[in-house]
Protein backbone atom coordinates (compact mmCIF):
# COMPACT_ATOMS: atom_id res chain seq x y z
CA UNK A 1 0.00 0.00 0.00
CA UNK A 2 1.04 3.43 -0.53
CA UNK A 3 0.48 6.34 0.97
CA UNK A 4 -1.04 8.05 -1.64
CA UNK A 5 -3.99 5.38 -1.96
CA UNK A 6 -4.64 6.41 1.32
CA UNK A 7 -5.38 10.02 0.86
CA UNK A 8 -6.30 9.95 -2.64
CA UNK A 9 -9.56 11.78 -2.47
CA UNK A 10 -9.81 15.13 -4.07
CA UNK A 11 -7.04 16.83 -5.59
CA UNK A 12 -3.44 14.84 -5.12
CA UNK A 13 -1.17 16.53 -3.72
CA UNK A 14 2.50 17.04 -5.38
CA UNK A 15 3.91 14.45 -3.26
CA UNK A 16 1.11 12.10 -4.32
CA UNK A 17 1.95 13.04 -7.99
CA UNK A 18 5.08 12.31 -7.20
CA UNK A 19 5.06 8.77 -5.79
CA UNK A 20 2.22 7.33 -8.63
CA UNK A 21 4.16 8.92 -11.44
CA UNK A 22 7.87 9.73 -10.86
CA UNK A 23 8.86 6.43 -12.55
CA UNK A 24 6.65 6.45 -15.37
CA UNK A 25 8.13 9.97 -16.12
CA UNK A 26 11.92 8.29 -16.10
CA UNK A 27 11.01 5.70 -18.23
CA UNK A 28 9.31 8.21 -20.74
CA UNK A 29 12.37 10.95 -20.92
CA UNK A 30 14.70 7.27 -21.20
CA UNK A 31 12.35 6.20 -24.21
CA UNK A 32 12.35 9.48 -26.10
CA UNK A 33 16.06 9.18 -26.07
CA UNK A 34 17.46 11.49 -22.93
CA UNK A 35 21.05 10.70 -22.00
CA UNK A 36 20.07 11.40 -18.77
CA UNK A 37 16.46 10.65 -17.79
CA UNK A 38 15.95 11.00 -14.17
CA UNK A 39 17.29 14.59 -15.13
CA UNK A 40 14.32 14.92 -17.58
CA UNK A 41 11.90 13.99 -14.71
CA UNK A 42 13.25 15.40 -11.37
CA UNK A 43 12.88 18.74 -13.79
CA UNK A 44 9.55 18.22 -15.08
CA UNK A 45 8.62 17.16 -11.38
CA UNK A 46 10.30 20.43 -10.13
CA UNK A 47 8.41 22.70 -12.92
CA UNK A 48 4.85 21.02 -12.37
CA UNK A 49 5.32 22.42 -8.80
CA UNK A 50 5.57 25.63 -9.98
CA UNK A 51 2.52 25.37 -12.01
CA UNK A 52 0.52 23.34 -9.89
CA UNK A 53 -1.91 25.78 -8.27
CA UNK A 54 -2.19 27.15 -11.62
CA UNK A 55 -3.99 23.72 -13.44
CA UNK A 56 -7.04 24.37 -13.63
CA UNK A 57 -8.48 20.68 -13.55
CA UNK A 58 -6.76 18.58 -11.28
CA UNK A 59 -6.21 15.45 -13.45
CA UNK A 60 -4.03 18.11 -15.75
CA UNK A 61 -1.03 17.50 -13.77
CA UNK A 62 0.02 14.05 -15.28
CA UNK A 63 -0.60 15.55 -19.19
CA UNK A 64 1.50 18.28 -18.35
CA UNK A 65 4.27 15.97 -16.77
CA UNK A 66 4.28 14.69 -20.01
CA UNK A 67 4.30 17.54 -22.24
CA UNK A 68 7.21 18.87 -19.95
CA UNK A 69 9.40 15.87 -20.45
CA UNK A 70 8.94 15.57 -24.18
CA UNK A 71 9.47 19.07 -24.27
CA UNK A 72 12.82 19.07 -22.37
CA UNK A 73 14.01 15.69 -23.87
CA UNK A 74 13.90 16.80 -27.14
CA UNK A 75 15.48 20.14 -26.15
CA UNK A 76 18.10 17.32 -24.99
CA UNK A 77 18.51 15.53 -27.34
CA UNK A 78 19.11 18.65 -29.85
CA UNK A 79 21.58 20.03 -28.03
CA UNK A 80 23.68 16.71 -27.91
CA UNK A 81 22.90 16.51 -32.04
CA UNK A 82 24.24 19.87 -32.20
CA UNK A 83 27.17 19.31 -30.21
CA UNK A 84 28.21 16.37 -32.05
CA UNK A 85 27.90 17.99 -35.01
CA UNK A 86 30.34 20.71 -33.48
CA UNK A 87 32.58 17.97 -32.52
CA UNK A 88 32.54 16.50 -35.35
CA UNK A 89 33.29 19.84 -37.69
CA UNK A 90 36.02 20.35 -35.40
CA UNK A 91 37.59 17.46 -36.35
CA UNK A 92 37.02 15.28 -33.05
CA UNK A 93 35.73 12.26 -32.65
CA UNK A 94 32.34 11.64 -32.22
CA UNK A 95 31.00 10.79 -29.16
CA UNK A 96 28.57 8.03 -29.03
CA UNK A 97 25.28 8.14 -28.13
CA UNK A 98 23.92 6.66 -24.80
CA UNK A 99 21.34 4.99 -24.81
CA UNK A 100 20.19 5.19 -21.49
CA UNK A 101 19.73 1.91 -21.18
CA UNK A 102 21.24 -1.32 -19.71
CA UNK A 103 21.54 -3.51 -23.03
CA UNK A 104 21.80 -6.48 -21.91
CA UNK A 105 18.17 -6.38 -20.28
CA UNK A 106 16.75 -5.93 -23.36
CA UNK A 107 15.91 -9.12 -24.50
CA UNK A 108 18.42 -9.75 -27.76
CA UNK A 109 14.91 -10.13 -30.04
CA UNK A 110 13.79 -6.33 -29.16
CA UNK A 111 16.97 -5.09 -30.32
CA UNK A 112 16.61 -4.81 -34.27
CA UNK A 113 13.14 -2.94 -33.65
CA UNK A 114 14.70 -0.56 -31.00
CA UNK A 115 17.83 0.22 -33.03
CA UNK A 116 15.27 1.01 -35.58
CA UNK A 117 12.97 3.11 -33.05
CA UNK A 118 16.25 4.84 -32.18
CA UNK A 119 17.04 6.10 -35.58
CA UNK A 120 13.01 7.60 -36.32
CA UNK A 121 12.58 11.19 -36.80
CA UNK A 122 12.02 12.82 -33.45
CA UNK A 123 8.09 13.66 -33.38
CA UNK A 124 7.51 9.81 -35.30
CA UNK A 125 9.57 8.56 -32.26
CA UNK A 126 7.56 10.52 -29.67
CA UNK A 127 4.41 9.25 -31.72
CA UNK A 128 5.62 5.86 -31.03
CA UNK A 129 6.26 5.55 -27.43
CA UNK A 130 3.28 7.81 -26.43
CA UNK A 131 0.82 5.69 -28.65
CA UNK A 132 2.14 1.84 -27.78
CA UNK A 133 3.96 2.25 -24.29
CA UNK A 134 1.69 4.44 -22.87
CA UNK A 135 -1.43 3.82 -24.52
CA UNK A 136 -2.44 6.83 -24.85
CA UNK A 137 -5.54 8.55 -27.24
CA UNK A 138 -4.67 10.54 -30.30
CA UNK A 139 -5.77 13.75 -28.28
CA UNK A 140 -3.52 12.61 -25.50
CA UNK A 141 -0.16 12.14 -27.61
CA UNK A 142 -1.63 15.46 -29.14
CA UNK A 143 -1.30 17.39 -26.47
CA UNK A 144 1.77 16.20 -25.39
CA UNK A 145 3.60 16.92 -28.13
CA UNK A 146 2.04 20.38 -28.64
CA UNK A 147 0.85 19.28 -32.85
CA UNK A 148 -2.98 18.22 -33.90
CA UNK A 149 -4.37 15.11 -33.74
CA UNK A 150 -4.17 14.63 -37.35
CA UNK A 151 -0.45 15.50 -37.36
CA UNK A 152 -0.36 12.54 -34.38
CA UNK A 153 -1.56 10.12 -37.29
CA UNK A 154 0.73 11.33 -39.70
CA UNK A 155 3.51 10.49 -37.79
CA UNK A 156 2.58 7.26 -36.41
CA UNK A 157 1.63 5.97 -39.76
CA UNK A 158 4.84 7.31 -41.06
CA UNK A 159 6.96 6.10 -37.96
CA UNK A 160 5.31 2.68 -38.43
CA UNK A 161 6.13 2.27 -42.12
CA UNK A 162 9.99 3.26 -41.55
CA UNK A 163 10.02 0.49 -38.61
CA UNK A 164 8.36 -1.91 -41.33
CA UNK A 165 10.80 -1.03 -43.65
CA UNK A 166 14.19 -1.05 -41.72
CA UNK A 167 13.19 -4.23 -40.21
CA UNK A 168 12.66 -5.80 -43.77
CA UNK A 169 16.08 -4.31 -44.60
CA UNK A 170 16.94 -6.06 -41.28
CA UNK A 171 16.63 -9.38 -42.31
CA UNK A 172 17.62 -9.46 -45.83
CA UNK A 173 21.25 -8.54 -44.87
CA UNK B 1 2.37 -8.33 -35.56
CA UNK B 2 4.58 -5.09 -35.55
CA UNK B 3 3.03 -3.45 -32.80
CA UNK B 4 2.72 -6.02 -30.84
CA UNK B 5 6.19 -6.32 -30.86
CA UNK B 6 6.63 -2.91 -30.22
CA UNK B 7 4.60 -2.57 -27.46
CA UNK B 8 6.78 -5.73 -25.86
CA UNK B 9 9.93 -3.96 -26.42
CA UNK B 10 9.01 -0.46 -25.47
CA UNK B 11 7.54 -2.04 -21.70
CA UNK B 12 11.50 -4.45 -21.70
CA UNK B 13 13.24 -1.05 -22.23
CA UNK B 14 11.60 0.59 -19.87
CA UNK B 15 12.03 -1.68 -17.55
CA UNK B 16 15.68 -1.12 -17.63
CA UNK B 17 15.93 2.46 -16.45
CA UNK B 18 15.73 2.43 -12.59
CA UNK B 19 15.24 5.17 -10.45
CA UNK B 20 17.56 7.05 -8.08
CA UNK B 21 15.94 6.80 -4.33
CA UNK B 22 17.03 10.30 -3.76
CA UNK B 23 14.95 11.17 -6.06
CA UNK B 24 12.34 13.10 -4.01
CA UNK B 25 15.31 15.08 -2.55
CA UNK B 26 16.68 16.42 -5.47
CA UNK B 27 13.00 17.49 -6.58
CA UNK B 28 12.82 19.16 -3.49
CA UNK B 29 15.92 21.27 -4.26
CA UNK B 30 14.71 22.14 -7.81
CA UNK B 31 12.03 23.68 -5.94
CA UNK B 32 12.99 25.02 -3.67
CA UNK B 33 15.72 26.93 -6.04
CA UNK B 34 13.07 27.45 -8.30
CA UNK B 35 11.25 28.76 -5.71
CA UNK B 36 13.47 31.73 -4.59
CA UNK B 37 13.58 33.08 -8.06
CA UNK B 38 9.66 32.16 -8.75
CA UNK B 39 9.12 34.54 -5.29
CA UNK B 40 11.73 36.34 -5.50
CA UNK B 41 9.80 37.59 -9.21
CA UNK B 42 6.09 38.22 -6.97
CA UNK B 43 5.42 40.77 -4.51
CA UNK B 44 4.50 39.82 -1.51
CA UNK B 45 5.60 36.03 -1.59
CA UNK B 46 7.97 35.01 0.25
CA UNK B 47 12.07 34.95 -1.03
CA UNK B 48 13.17 32.14 1.54
CA UNK B 49 14.16 28.80 0.99
CA UNK B 50 11.09 27.04 2.33
CA UNK B 51 11.50 23.69 3.52
CA UNK B 52 9.11 21.41 2.77
CA UNK B 53 7.31 20.15 5.35
CA UNK B 54 8.07 16.55 5.81
CA UNK B 55 6.75 13.57 7.88
CA UNK B 56 6.55 9.72 8.33
CA UNK B 57 3.70 7.46 8.59
CA UNK B 58 3.60 5.15 11.87
CA UNK B 59 1.62 1.56 11.53
CA UNK B 60 -0.37 1.42 14.54
CA UNK B 61 0.19 -2.14 14.59
CA UNK B 62 3.49 -1.89 16.09
CA UNK B 63 4.46 -5.09 18.08
CA UNK B 64 8.62 -5.61 16.56
CA UNK B 65 11.20 -5.96 18.64
CA UNK B 66 14.36 -3.20 19.20
CA UNK B 67 16.01 -2.08 16.04
CA UNK B 68 18.38 0.18 15.29
CA UNK B 69 17.57 1.49 11.97
CA UNK B 70 17.74 4.21 9.42
CA UNK B 71 14.49 5.80 8.42
CA UNK B 72 13.86 7.21 4.85
CA UNK B 73 12.12 10.50 4.74
CA UNK B 74 8.97 10.70 3.20
CA UNK B 75 7.75 13.25 0.62
CA UNK B 76 6.25 16.02 1.80
CA UNK B 77 2.80 17.71 1.09
CA UNK B 78 2.09 20.58 -1.01
CA UNK B 79 2.48 23.95 -0.75
CA UNK B 80 -0.62 26.38 0.05
CA UNK B 81 -0.52 29.37 -2.11
CA UNK B 82 -0.67 32.76 -0.40
CA UNK B 83 -4.20 33.84 -0.75
CA UNK B 84 -4.61 37.41 -2.60
CA UNK B 85 -3.25 39.29 0.35
CA UNK B 86 -0.16 37.14 0.95
CA UNK B 87 -1.13 35.79 4.11
CA UNK B 88 -2.41 32.49 3.81
CA UNK B 89 -2.53 30.16 7.43
CA UNK B 90 -1.17 26.68 6.43
CA UNK B 91 -2.58 25.32 9.39
CA UNK B 92 -5.88 25.97 9.42
CA UNK B 93 -6.19 24.67 5.66
CA UNK B 94 -4.06 21.53 6.70
CA UNK B 95 -6.73 20.76 9.24
CA UNK B 96 -9.24 20.74 7.47
CA UNK B 97 -7.91 18.19 5.26
CA UNK B 98 -6.15 15.98 8.34
CA UNK B 99 -7.98 16.85 11.62
CA UNK B 100 -6.00 16.03 14.45
CA UNK B 101 -5.95 13.00 16.56
CA UNK B 102 -5.34 14.18 19.99
CA UNK B 103 -4.09 17.98 20.88
CA UNK B 104 -1.42 20.08 18.56
CA UNK B 105 1.38 21.17 20.14
CA UNK B 106 3.11 24.24 19.61
CA UNK B 107 7.20 24.88 20.05
CA UNK B 108 9.43 27.68 18.86
CA UNK B 109 11.13 27.67 15.66
CA UNK B 110 14.56 29.01 16.81
CA UNK B 111 15.21 30.24 13.59
CA UNK B 112 12.64 33.05 13.66
CA UNK B 113 10.94 32.79 17.15
CA UNK B 114 7.57 31.94 16.03
CA UNK B 115 5.62 28.57 16.51
CA UNK B 116 5.92 25.37 14.54
CA UNK B 117 2.46 23.18 14.96
CA UNK B 118 2.72 19.65 14.98
CA UNK B 119 0.01 17.43 15.19
CA UNK B 120 -1.22 13.67 14.21
CA UNK B 121 -4.12 12.67 12.08
CA UNK B 122 -5.22 9.42 11.03
CA UNK B 123 -6.32 8.95 7.33
CA UNK B 124 -8.43 5.68 7.27
CA UNK B 125 -7.18 2.71 5.19
CA UNK B 126 -9.72 1.88 2.16
CA UNK B 127 -12.51 -0.45 3.03
CA UNK B 128 -11.98 -4.15 2.76
CA UNK B 129 -8.43 -4.18 1.79
CA UNK B 130 -6.91 -5.29 5.04
CA UNK B 131 -4.03 -2.66 4.57
CA UNK B 132 -2.39 -1.21 7.99
CA UNK B 133 -3.95 1.71 9.60
CA UNK B 134 -1.95 4.82 10.05
CA UNK B 135 -0.92 7.84 11.39
CA UNK B 136 0.91 10.52 10.00
CA UNK B 137 2.93 13.87 11.81
CA UNK B 138 1.64 16.81 10.04
CA UNK B 139 3.68 20.31 10.55
CA UNK B 140 3.24 23.73 10.22
CA UNK B 141 5.64 25.84 10.24
CA UNK B 142 6.15 29.42 8.96
CA UNK B 143 8.25 32.35 7.54
CA UNK B 144 8.99 35.62 9.14
CA UNK B 145 10.35 37.63 6.09
CA UNK B 146 6.96 38.11 4.53
CA UNK B 147 5.03 36.15 6.60
CA UNK B 148 3.78 33.07 4.65
CA UNK B 149 3.39 29.81 6.18
CA UNK B 150 3.53 26.19 4.93
CA UNK B 151 1.89 22.94 6.34
CA UNK B 152 2.08 19.30 5.25
CA UNK B 153 1.32 15.89 6.47
CA UNK B 154 3.42 13.29 4.75
CA UNK B 155 2.69 10.95 2.24
CA UNK B 156 4.76 7.45 1.87
CA UNK B 157 6.30 5.54 -0.18
CA UNK B 158 7.74 3.23 1.66
CA UNK B 159 5.18 3.50 4.67
CA UNK B 160 6.67 0.29 6.67
CA UNK B 161 8.19 1.49 9.76
CA UNK B 162 7.35 -2.11 11.69
CA UNK B 163 9.80 -2.44 14.16
CA UNK B 164 10.75 0.97 14.91
CA UNK B 165 10.27 3.01 18.12
CA UNK B 166 10.82 6.86 16.69
CA UNK B 167 11.27 8.39 13.57
CA UNK B 168 12.38 11.62 12.04
CA UNK B 169 9.86 14.05 10.78
CA UNK B 170 11.69 17.19 9.94
CA UNK B 171 14.14 19.89 10.72
CA UNK B 172 14.74 23.31 9.78
CA UNK B 173 18.14 22.03 9.02
CA UNK B 174 16.63 22.09 5.52
CA UNK B 175 16.31 25.81 4.82
CA UNK B 176 18.42 27.42 3.22
CA UNK B 177 20.94 28.36 4.56
CA UNK B 178 20.72 26.62 7.89
CA UNK B 179 23.10 28.61 10.17
CA UNK B 180 22.18 29.43 13.96
CA UNK B 181 20.16 27.32 15.63
CA UNK B 182 17.70 24.48 13.99
CA UNK B 183 15.07 22.28 15.06
CA UNK B 184 14.96 18.45 14.41
CA UNK B 185 11.16 16.41 15.31
CA UNK B 186 9.32 13.27 14.46
CA UNK B 187 7.34 10.82 16.45
CA UNK B 188 8.53 8.18 19.39
CA UNK B 189 6.44 5.33 20.53
CA UNK B 190 5.15 5.56 24.11
CA UNK B 191 8.61 3.33 25.48
CA UNK B 192 10.93 6.27 24.18
CA UNK B 193 11.65 8.03 26.97
CA UNK B 194 14.35 10.33 26.22
CA UNK B 195 16.10 11.65 22.64
CA UNK B 196 19.51 13.16 21.82
CA UNK B 197 20.85 13.97 18.93
CA UNK B 198 24.50 13.05 18.12
CA UNK B 199 27.18 15.53 17.07
CA UNK B 200 29.91 15.43 14.51
CA UNK B 201 32.43 14.93 17.42
CA UNK B 202 29.94 12.32 19.45
CA UNK B 203 29.04 15.01 22.19
CA UNK B 204 25.26 14.48 22.87
CA UNK B 205 22.97 17.40 22.14
CA UNK B 206 19.63 16.57 24.25
CA UNK B 207 15.87 16.98 23.74
CA UNK B 208 12.43 16.84 24.95
CA UNK B 209 9.58 14.79 24.58
CA UNK B 210 5.98 16.05 24.54
CA UNK B 211 3.07 13.53 24.98
CA UNK B 212 0.34 15.43 23.33
CA UNK B 213 -2.96 14.30 25.24
CA UNK B 214 -5.18 11.54 23.39
CA UNK B 215 -2.48 11.54 20.71
CA UNK B 216 -1.65 7.96 19.31
CA UNK B 217 2.01 8.53 19.88
CA UNK B 218 4.90 11.20 21.39
CA UNK B 219 6.88 13.92 19.72
CA UNK B 220 10.58 14.08 20.19
CA UNK B 221 12.26 17.52 19.22
CA UNK B 222 16.09 18.69 19.46
CA UNK B 223 17.24 22.03 19.24
CA UNK B 224 20.52 22.22 18.52
CA UNK B 225 23.31 24.65 16.70
CA UNK B 226 23.89 24.26 12.86
CA UNK B 227 27.87 24.00 13.52
CA UNK B 228 27.13 20.63 15.72
CA UNK B 229 26.97 18.37 12.86
CA UNK B 230 24.11 16.63 13.64
CA UNK B 231 23.78 13.38 11.65
CA UNK B 232 21.89 10.96 14.48
CA UNK B 233 19.68 10.51 16.80
CA UNK B 234 19.55 8.43 19.24
CA UNK B 235 16.15 7.39 21.52
CA UNK B 236 16.57 6.14 25.19
CA UNK B 237 13.89 3.73 27.00
CA UNK B 238 12.95 4.55 30.32
CA UNK B 239 16.05 1.77 31.92
CA UNK B 240 18.25 4.38 29.63
CA UNK B 241 19.29 1.63 27.21
CA UNK B 242 19.35 2.70 23.52
CA UNK B 243 16.49 1.45 21.59
CA UNK B 244 16.69 3.28 18.15
CA UNK B 245 18.98 5.48 16.67
CA UNK B 246 17.85 7.49 12.95
CA UNK B 247 19.69 8.58 10.79
CA UNK B 248 17.82 10.93 8.30
CA UNK B 249 18.75 11.89 4.90
CA UNK B 250 21.26 14.37 5.17
CA UNK B 251 20.63 17.62 3.53
CA UNK B 252 23.35 18.59 1.25
CA UNK B 253 26.27 20.75 3.04
CA UNK B 254 26.65 23.30 0.19
CA UNK B 255 23.80 24.92 -1.67
CA UNK B 256 25.69 24.70 -4.72
CA UNK B 257 28.86 22.83 -6.32
CA UNK B 258 29.38 25.37 -9.38
CA UNK B 259 32.91 26.94 -9.20
CA UNK B 260 32.24 30.87 -7.87
CA UNK B 261 33.10 33.07 -10.25
CA UNK B 262 35.24 36.14 -9.43
CA UNK B 263 35.86 38.63 -8.34
CA UNK B 264 34.02 38.50 -5.04
CA UNK B 265 31.56 41.22 -4.26
CA UNK B 266 32.41 43.00 -0.91
CA UNK B 267 29.50 45.71 -0.52
CA UNK B 268 30.53 47.81 2.15
CA UNK B 269 28.87 46.59 5.44
CA UNK B 270 30.86 43.24 6.31
CA UNK B 271 29.79 40.72 4.45
CA UNK B 272 30.60 38.73 0.71
CA UNK B 273 28.93 37.92 -2.02
CA UNK B 274 30.03 35.43 -3.83
CA UNK B 275 27.77 34.27 -7.52
CA UNK B 276 28.47 30.60 -8.49
CA UNK B 277 28.36 29.79 -11.89
CA UNK B 278 25.20 28.17 -12.10
CA UNK B 279 23.46 31.52 -10.61
CA UNK B 280 23.79 30.67 -6.63
CA UNK B 281 24.51 34.04 -5.28
CA UNK B 282 25.67 33.38 -1.97
CA UNK B 283 26.00 36.16 1.03
CA UNK B 284 29.12 35.68 3.95
CA UNK B 285 30.05 36.73 6.79
CA UNK B 286 33.43 35.51 8.48
CA UNK B 287 33.11 32.76 5.96
CA UNK B 288 29.61 31.28 6.92
CA UNK B 289 26.95 32.18 4.49
CA UNK B 290 24.13 33.98 6.08
CA UNK B 291 22.11 34.01 2.72
CA UNK B 292 21.30 32.86 -0.98
CA UNK B 293 19.59 34.09 -3.68
CA UNK B 294 19.24 32.01 -6.61
CA UNK B 295 19.02 33.47 -10.78
CA UNK B 296 18.63 31.34 -13.33
CA UNK B 297 21.38 31.59 -15.52
CA UNK B 298 20.96 33.28 -18.78
CA UNK B 299 17.43 34.65 -17.70
CA UNK B 300 17.59 38.96 -17.01
CA UNK B 301 17.89 40.33 -13.81
CA UNK B 302 14.87 42.54 -15.04
CA UNK B 303 12.99 39.43 -14.26
CA UNK B 304 14.04 39.13 -10.79
CA UNK B 305 14.06 43.07 -9.95
CA UNK B 306 10.93 44.07 -11.53
CA UNK B 307 9.36 47.60 -11.02
CA UNK B 308 6.46 46.55 -8.04
CA UNK B 309 9.86 44.96 -6.41
CA UNK B 310 12.96 46.57 -7.42
CA UNK B 311 14.90 44.93 -4.41
CA UNK B 312 15.48 41.68 -3.14
CA UNK B 313 16.84 41.55 0.47
CA UNK B 314 16.81 39.81 3.76
CA UNK B 315 17.63 40.07 7.36
CA UNK B 316 19.95 38.27 8.83
CA UNK B 317 22.65 37.40 11.70
CA UNK B 318 22.07 41.13 12.47
CA UNK B 319 22.36 42.25 8.50
CA UNK B 320 20.36 43.61 6.10
CA UNK B 321 21.13 42.47 2.36
CA UNK B 322 20.31 42.05 -1.04
CA UNK B 323 20.12 43.31 -4.64
CA UNK B 324 18.74 46.07 -5.96
CA UNK B 325 18.14 47.14 -9.50
CA UNK B 326 20.73 49.27 -11.72
CA UNK B 327 21.54 52.21 -11.07
CA UNK B 328 20.67 51.75 -7.30
CA UNK B 329 23.10 53.80 -5.01
CA UNK B 330 21.83 53.87 -1.74
CA UNK B 331 19.17 51.36 -0.41
CA UNK B 332 17.35 52.46 2.59
CA UNK B 333 14.91 50.37 5.16
CA UNK B 334 13.01 52.95 7.59
CA UNK B 335 11.54 51.02 10.43
CA UNK B 336 8.41 51.28 11.96
CA UNK B 337 9.68 53.30 15.13
CA UNK B 338 11.42 55.99 12.45
CA UNK B 339 14.84 54.52 12.68
CA UNK B 340 16.60 54.32 9.34
CA UNK B 341 19.42 51.90 8.48
CA UNK B 342 21.31 53.04 5.30
CA UNK B 343 23.40 51.10 2.59
CA UNK B 344 25.79 51.74 0.08
CA UNK B 345 24.73 50.22 -3.08
CA UNK B 346 27.61 49.14 -5.32
CA UNK B 347 27.40 47.27 -9.09
CA UNK B 348 27.66 43.81 -9.23
CA UNK B 349 31.71 43.10 -10.29
CA UNK B 350 29.74 40.09 -13.19
CA UNK B 351 28.15 42.63 -15.05
CA UNK B 352 24.68 41.30 -14.09
CA UNK B 353 22.91 44.58 -14.00
CA UNK B 354 22.56 44.88 -10.68
CA UNK B 355 23.36 46.56 -7.43
CA UNK B 356 24.15 44.88 -3.81
CA UNK B 357 23.78 46.59 -0.68
CA UNK B 358 24.80 45.41 2.98
CA UNK B 359 24.46 46.98 6.68
CA UNK B 360 24.35 45.91 10.28
CA UNK B 361 20.90 46.21 10.85
CA UNK B 362 19.84 44.97 14.55
CA UNK B 363 16.75 45.83 15.56
CA UNK B 364 15.24 45.23 18.60
CA UNK B 365 11.25 43.74 18.31
CA UNK B 366 10.30 41.46 15.01
CA UNK B 367 10.89 43.67 12.24
CA UNK B 368 8.89 41.16 10.13
CA UNK B 369 5.74 42.19 12.50
CA UNK B 370 5.48 45.76 12.27
CA UNK B 371 6.66 46.52 8.93
CA UNK B 372 8.93 48.30 7.18
CA UNK B 373 9.71 50.67 4.42
CA UNK B 374 12.45 50.36 1.52
CA UNK B 375 13.59 53.00 -0.47
CA UNK B 376 16.14 52.44 -3.25
CA UNK B 377 18.14 56.30 -4.36
CA UNK B 378 20.50 56.82 -7.59
CA UNK B 379 23.87 58.57 -7.39
CA UNK B 380 21.83 61.67 -7.61
CA UNK B 381 19.66 61.46 -4.65
CA UNK B 382 16.57 60.90 -6.52
CA UNK B 383 14.05 58.37 -5.51
CA UNK B 384 14.03 55.37 -8.05
CA UNK B 385 12.63 53.04 -6.20
CA UNK B 386 10.05 51.81 -2.90
CA UNK B 387 8.65 49.05 -1.55
CA UNK B 388 6.43 49.11 1.36
CA UNK B 389 6.46 45.90 3.90
CA UNK B 390 3.01 45.34 5.49
CA UNK B 391 3.33 44.24 8.60
CA UNK B 392 3.44 40.24 8.89
CA UNK B 393 2.42 39.01 12.25
CA UNK B 394 3.13 35.75 13.43
CA UNK B 395 0.52 33.10 13.00
CA UNK B 396 -0.56 31.28 16.19
CA UNK B 397 1.13 33.85 18.41
CA UNK B 398 -1.98 32.95 20.72
CA UNK B 399 -1.28 29.33 20.91
CA UNK B 400 0.64 28.84 24.59
CA UNK B 401 3.36 27.00 24.02
CA UNK B 402 3.37 23.07 25.04
CA UNK B 403 5.09 21.72 27.52
CA UNK B 404 7.78 19.11 27.76
CA UNK B 405 7.05 15.62 29.18
CA UNK B 406 7.37 16.55 32.78
CA UNK B 407 9.16 12.95 33.36
CA UNK B 408 12.11 13.50 31.44
CA UNK B 409 14.87 15.64 32.48
CA UNK B 410 16.77 16.19 29.47
CA UNK B 411 20.59 16.23 30.94
CA UNK B 412 23.97 15.60 28.84
CA UNK B 413 25.15 12.04 29.44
Amino acid sequence: MTEASVVSTGRPSFADLFAAHYAAMVRLAGLLGADDPEDIAQEAFARLHQKMGRLREADAAVPYLRAIVCNLTRNRVRHLRLARLRRSEAGEPAVTQHSGEQAFLVAERHRDLLAAVDRLPRRQREALVLRYWLELSEREIADAMGVTPGSVKTHTSRALGALGRSLQESSDD
Amino acid sequence: MIEDDLREALRARARSYETDPHAWAEVQRRVTRARRVRWAALAAVPLCAAALVAGVPLVLSHSGPDTATTTRRTPPASLPLPDPSGRWDAYAAQVAKNPPVGGTLAIVDPSNGRPIRLWFTDPSPRQGTGEPRYIKLCAATQYALHGASVAGCPVAVDPVHDGNHAWYAGSTSEEWPNTGTLISYGMALPGVADVAAVGRDGSRLPGLIYRPKGAPAAVWTVTYPAGAGVGVFEFTGSDGRVVQRVTPDRAPDSLTSAPAERPDAKPAGGLVARLHEDGTLLWLHDGEVIGATVLTPGRPIEDLLTGERPADWRFAQGFWFGLAKAGTAKAEVRYRDGRVVSARAVPDPWKRGFTLFAAPAEHEGDVFAEGYTITLYNAHGRRIGRVEQAPNPPFWADIPLSTPDPAVRPSPR
